[in-house]
């Protein structure tokens, strides 16, 4: 996979954290598996892996309650605790997640959120419609070093 | 103005500036309970009960993933 969609995950963290003063940490997961494609902020990485773990469980549970519920699919998810609000935004690739302060302005919050999955989810577009091929070029004799494309490779977004 | 008007004026408003204070502070007390908001993709959303299983467990995760962050 391109480094594409992390890429564009980690700016829209940041731009969030930055345009949103009431969030204090944010995770962008993939919605299969729920891998971590980028934190806010960069220097907790364990707590980014722990926090995403227990989203993807909020959303388990939150999709478990719509089942009961007979709704349509889930998009966002609020838990208020006294300590603090965590936020869940969501489509069907990708998931963006947050804590904010314990009073924060909910629909304000929602709105950055979704900002930033519509970024990770054009990026995503961007990405699947350009596939990125390494293309080495022709400048060895090593026949086998141009393959594996560790003679000078280029890297060429490939026209959809 | 009589002095009865301007007594009962004054009743008047210390009843409505008290009633709207307590309303101000139930309002804020209410925003700080724990409370589960599940929005849908048609735009509806739903509101779970405080003490409905579902809350306490999704509440549950929520103070986990808070205090995960916190913690950091």
């Amino acid at each position: 996979m391109s480094e594409i969609v992390p890429s564009a995950a980690s700016s829209a963290l940041d731009e969030l954290l930055e345009v949103s003063p009431q969030v204090d940490a944010a995770v962008i997961l993939r919605r299969a598996g729920g891998g971590l494609l980028a934190s806010a902020p960069p220097t907790r990485d364990r707590m980014s892996d722990q926090f995403g773990a227990t989203c993807v469980r909020i959303l388990e549970a939150a999709e478990q309650s719509r089942v009961e519920l007979g709704r349509e699919p889930i998009a966002q998810v609020e838990v208020a605790t006294p300590e603090g609000h965590v936020f869940i935004v969501a489509d069907a690739d990708h998931v963006v997640a947050a804590v904010t302060d314990a009073d924060p302005t909910v629909g304000l919050v929602f709105y950055d959120l979704k900002t930033a999955l519509r970024a990770v989810r054009e990026a995503a577009a961007q990405s699947d419609n350009g596939l990125v091929v390494a293309v080495a070029e022709d400048d060895s004799d090593d026949p086998d070093a141009a393959i594996a494309g560790r003679a000078g490779a280029k890297w060429r977004r490939k026209k959809s | 103005m009589s002095r009865r008007r301007k007594s009962v004026a004054v009743a008047l408003l210390l009843t409505t500036a008290s009633a709207g204070a307590a309303w101000m502070i139930k309002r804020r007390q209410d925003g700080r309970r724990p409370h589960v908001g599940l929005y849908f993709e048609d735009g509806s959303m739903v509101s779970l009960p405080d003490t409905s299983p579902q809350a306490t467990q999704l509440v549950e995760l929520g103070r986990e993933a808070v205090a995960i962050v916190r913690g950091a």
